[in-house]
């Protein structure tokens, strides 16, 4: 019997893999999961590299929001921890939560949305490599296609908004179509702006490129990476830009009549597209997976760095809840009609400036 | 006389910056502390809005109490003396004071005291003879805190014992 292959390669897990290999039924099921495209979509950055920050960031936001607002934040559960597992028994709640759907709502759409929003939430993560040898897709184009791909989601959220028939989630969609028109063109345009500047949309060349000059693309397009960081904020609305989910005067948009475990997929969403953005924001500028390799991980050891990078733009996103008050919509559009746009076009300009005085890079 | 006030003007990458740096001082130190609730208390302002007193032998039983009070907490009750006199169910109050603002001879006085529990739903209503003084209720605190801040922005806490304050 053959191995599906390529297998990813776990030095210090080896012994009891291959063990595991050679028992009769366990054996095809540990192969398939270590098969390199099922492991991306299942771990990562799939999946289970999803839910790690997420468990951790959604603690980590309200802890040090309320820290610098003299509060305490979650505590009870689990307090020697400082209440680490409070996302955790806050999804049981959601999951043991009647689901709701009231009599206006459009109860085919408002029942799928929630479901199709968080899977094409991840759908992205099928072309954003993890590490040299943790891929699912590779084209060559994905940067472009993971890019695209991440514009989907918003039409889900207009949708679900639609659906709904109510108030709240009304002003939430129409804010949410408002908002997307804004950030979209201009976080396209950086994202347009690294392509042209290393030359290709296949991030390994790319990484490989930041890796070979030793400078990461912030540095090289840093006009770029900020249009990229706000875009970032405005698409899965962070602060200072929740405009859409804005709790204090749409209840939470879009998905006001939303209970259960309904409610705790659309709470999710926003997380998962700032985990997508953020770890193509971690390739595009940040140089990727590159870090010293680790023997023992082997494969993993590429995801590992790329892990640690996207963590710390996650902390650093879910920190401006802590600092910012929230812009209005207008403001907010200003910004980036404006004031985004400008930049990202002389992101563009740059980026092709130094195409040309530097061909090299 | 009114003034006309100008949005002050503020770089926009200095004044992020600095946002940014605030959050980070307070999330290494942060600024909070705890006032051990019944052992400290914390000090309020003389004008706090607290629990109401009525000073019936001023009342004229006008009624505007009960017109001014938002949300219906103050019931009219007939005295044996043909008057009527107001009395508050605390359940529904919010201690907006807008009563004692409407009384025109100055009956209804406000209190500081804002914290008492009560046993039931019904002792929440206060008859007009509940309103003549103000509600008594054990208090444990040794303390009263006050904080404030100085020109720098940094915390005091000031720890008074409660004989010293009034
Ligand atoms: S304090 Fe406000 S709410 Fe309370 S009884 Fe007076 S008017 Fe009504
Ligand atoms: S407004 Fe003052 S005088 Fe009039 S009924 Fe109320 S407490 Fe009495």
């Amino acid at each position: 019997m053959g191995y599906l292959e390529p297998m990813v390669q776990i030095p210090f897990l080896e012994p009891l893999i291959n063990f595991l290999l050679k028992v009769p039924v366990i054996g095809p099921i540990v192969n398939f999961l270590l098969w390199m495209p099922i492991f991306a979509v299942w771990f990562v950055p799939g999946l289970i590299g999803l839910f790690i920050p997420l468990i951790f960031v959604i603690w980590w936001e309200r802890k040090a929001a309320a820290r610098v607002q003299w509060r305490y934040g979650p505590l009870e559960i689990s307090k020697r921890l400082g209440g680490v597992i409070q996302p955790i028994s806050d999804l049981i709640r959601y999951t043991l939560q009647e689901i709701i759907i009231h009599q206006e709502a459009d109860a085919a759409y408002f029942i799928h949305m929630p479901v199709f929003g968080f899977i094409f939430a991840l759908l992205p993560v099928l072309f954003i490599p993890a590490g040299p040898n943790v891929y699912a897709i590779n084209t060559g184009y994905n940067i472009l296609i993971a890019a695209v791909l991440i514009s989907i989601f918003n039409v889900v959220v207009i949708v679900t908004g639609w659906a709904s028939t109510d108030k709240w989630a009304y002003i939430g969609t129409v804010r949410e179509a408002f908002m997307y028109a804004a950030y979209e063109i201009p976080f396209m345009l950086s994202v347009i702006a690294m392509i042209i500047l290393f030359g290709t949309a296949d991030p390994f060349m790319m990484v490989n490129e930041q890796v070979a000059h030793y400078i990461p693309g912030a540095i090289l397009n840093p006009i770029a990476f900020i249009v990229a960081v706000v875009t970032t904020a405005m698409a899965s609305s962070r602060f200072p830009f929740e405009i859409v989910e804005n709790d204090t005067d749409i209840v939470v948009g879009p998905f006001t009549e939303y209970g259960g475990l309904i409610f705790g997929l659309t709470m999710t969403m926003s997380y998962e597209k700032t985990y997508v953005m953020t770890l193509l924001l971690s390739i595009l500028f940040l140089g990727g997976w590159s870090g010293p390799y680790i023997a023992p991980l082997g494969d993993l050891s590429a995801p590992l760095w790329l892990g640690v990078r996207v963590f710390l733009v996650m902390m650093f996103f879910s920190f401006l809840r802590a600092v910012y008050p929230s812009y209005r919509l207008d403001q907010a559009l200003r910004i980036g009609w404006r004031t985004l746009l400008i930049l990202s076009v002389v992101s563009v300009i740059w980026s092709i400036v130094i195409r040309l005085a530097l061909p090299v890079v | 006389m009114a003034k006309k006030v100008t949005q002050p003007k503020v770089n926009p990458v200095t004044g992020h910056l600095s946002a940014l740096a605030v959050g980070v001082k307070e999330f290494v130190k942060p600024t909070r502390f705890t006032i051990q609730y019944p052992r400290e208390r914390r000090w309020v302002v003389d004008r706090f809005r607290g629990f109401i007193v009525n000073d019936i032998e001023k009342c004229i039983s006008c009624f505007q109490c009960a017109w001014a009070c938002p949300v219906n907490a103050i019931f009219m009750y007939r005295a044996p003396n043909g008057k009527f006199y107001p009395g508050i169910r605390y359940e529904q109050c919010i201690l907006c004071h807008f009563c004692v603002d409407a009384c025109p001879v100055g009956s209804l006085y406000g209190t500081t005291i804002s914290d008492g529990a009560f046993p039931n739903l019904e002792s929440t209503i206060f008859k007009p003879e509940d309103m003549a003084q103000p509600p008594q209720w054990d208090d444990e605190a040794e303390y009263v805190v006050k904080y404030d801040f100085d020109e720098n922005g940094n915390l005091k806490v000031i720890k008074m014992r409660k004989s010293e304050v009034k």
